[in-house]
């Protein structure tokens, strides 16, 4: 059954497993904002001024 | 379909490696940044006259009389050694005169940059321009934006804009760091070296010749998405009764001027607003020139797109002339002449506009501090 397959002794390592993979959605959706957030020639400068 | 880690500790260094990247801005604190002249040690000639401007900022160190700050178009219309032998002139001393300018627009490059000269020297009349006319963004902002030390100007700004500084800081972070182990040895400002200067950095390698300003030696140019300039052509129109500029003032509100109510983003008013207290606080003059544009030489007024004082907060003073009294007389090749696009003038328009300019800039030289 379900509920035998961890222990109370387990409990934790699985919290702390799935913690681990909700910080890393959540780092990577931070990082993904920043970078549609910020203009691209912060990337690229020397793209926009090159021909002046 | 494959895990993306192979086990929990993979994706928790994995983490550890996202958290640590993204957070390298605030962890780096003022006292860990290399020193502040790196920021523009490491940019070169490419997106401006940048040697020049740190020479200007950390290594000359005399009161500057008259300093013009801004982008391209300050950078292109100003004939400083003009000026300077003017100011001289009425001064009865050796006056000195810069031209502190580079490439890319934004009221937050120019609270930057200011923020660094008015904590190395005294500036007594500070000319500067609308820096929010195009909405592309600085990108040397990456280099000046370092989150450990100039975190508190962003007080006030929504998260998004603050998100955005946040992240040119981030992307600044490896130069940062790098600088850090090997300083950025700073350009040369006179150099014959072949090679030394790429071949399309040379129009900004000129401007240590001209105290920082750089007289553009290009045709006009009607494309909007790459240079296509025509053959320059050295043009002087002939010396008629051109007006003199106007001064704006609070108490003295020119009705040459006409201010409209176009919005201005949020980040140009804060920045702009930053800048005008960081001038109050140095008991630094401010003047805002206003430049012709091409697609509005039948103006009759100098339109403004904000009524500045407000913005700013302070009493500042605006100069100008409108468009249809200075090109009276010229046809619109002619015009075209002054011109290597619609909104940059030549070395044909700098020597023209700047003697039109200059009695205005140098009777507010005696005018009180205006804040």
């Amino acid at each position: 059954m379900s509920h035998l397959h961890y222990s109370n002794y387990m409990m934790p390592r699985l919290i702390i497993e799935r913690l681990i993979y909700v910080l890393v959605v959540v780092l990577s959706l931070v990082a993904l904002w920043l970078v549609l957030n910020a203009p691209t020639n912060f990337l690229n400068a020397r793209v926009v001024y090159q021909g002046f | 379909m494959r895990p993306a880690f192979s086990s929990t500790k993979q994706a928790a260094a994995f983490a550890l490696l996202l958290l640590v990247l993204l957070a390298l801005p605030a962890i780096v604190r003022k006292n860990w940044l290399p020193p502040r002249e790196q920021a523009y040690s490491v940019q070169g000639w490419g997106n401006g006259p940048y040697p020049w401007i740190r020479n200007q900022i950390f290594e000359e160190t005399n009161d500057i009389d008259i300093a013009f700050m801004g982008s391209s178009h300050i950078l292109t219309a100003i004939d400083t050694p003009y000026v300077q032998q003017k100011l001289s002139e009425k001064l009865g001393r050796p006056a000195v005169v810069r031209t502190i300018a580079w490439g890319g627009p934004g009221y937050d490059g120019l609270f930057l940059i200011t923020q660094d000269l008015l904590e190395h020297r005294k500036v007594h009349e500070l000319v500067f321009y609308d820096e929010s006319v195009q909405t592309l963004r600085n990108s040397a902002i990456t280099c000046l934006f370092r989150f450990g030390e100039n975190a508190s100007s962003l007080t006030g700004l929504p998260l998004a804009d603050k998100g955005l500084f946040y992240f040119a800081s981030l992307i600044g972070m490896p130069r940062n760091l790098l600088s850090l182990v090997q300083p950025n040895i700073p350009a040369e400002l006179f150099s014959d070296r072949p090679g030394y200067i790429k071949p399309h950095d040379k129009v900004f390698s000129d401007a240590p010749n001209q105290l920082g300003a750089v007289a553009l030696h290009l045709g006009y140019n009607a494309n909007p998405l790459f240079s296509d300039n025509a053959p320059f052509m050295p043009y002087r129109p002939l010396a008629t009764n051109r007006i003199p500029a106007a001064i704006y003032t609070l108490s003295n509100q020119c009705k040459d001027f006409e201010f409209s109510n176009a919005p201005l983003p949020l980040w140009q008013a804060h920045f702009a607003r930053q800048f005008a207290m960081l001038a109050e606080k140095h008991g630094c003059k401010l003047v805002m020139l206003h430049f012709p544009d091409l697609d509005k030489v039948q103006a009759t007024v100098i339109r403004e797109r904000v009524f500045w004082p407000a913005i700013f907060s302070t009493n500042m003073a605006l100069v100008g002339i409108p468009a249809q009294p200075m090109f009276r007389g010229l046809t619109d090749d002619e015009i075209k002449k002054l011109f290597s696009d619609k909104e940059h003038l030549n070395q044909n328009g700098m020597e023209f506009f700047t003697p039109l300019v200059t009695p205005a800039l140098l009777e507010l030289y005696d005018a009180p501090v205006n804040h």
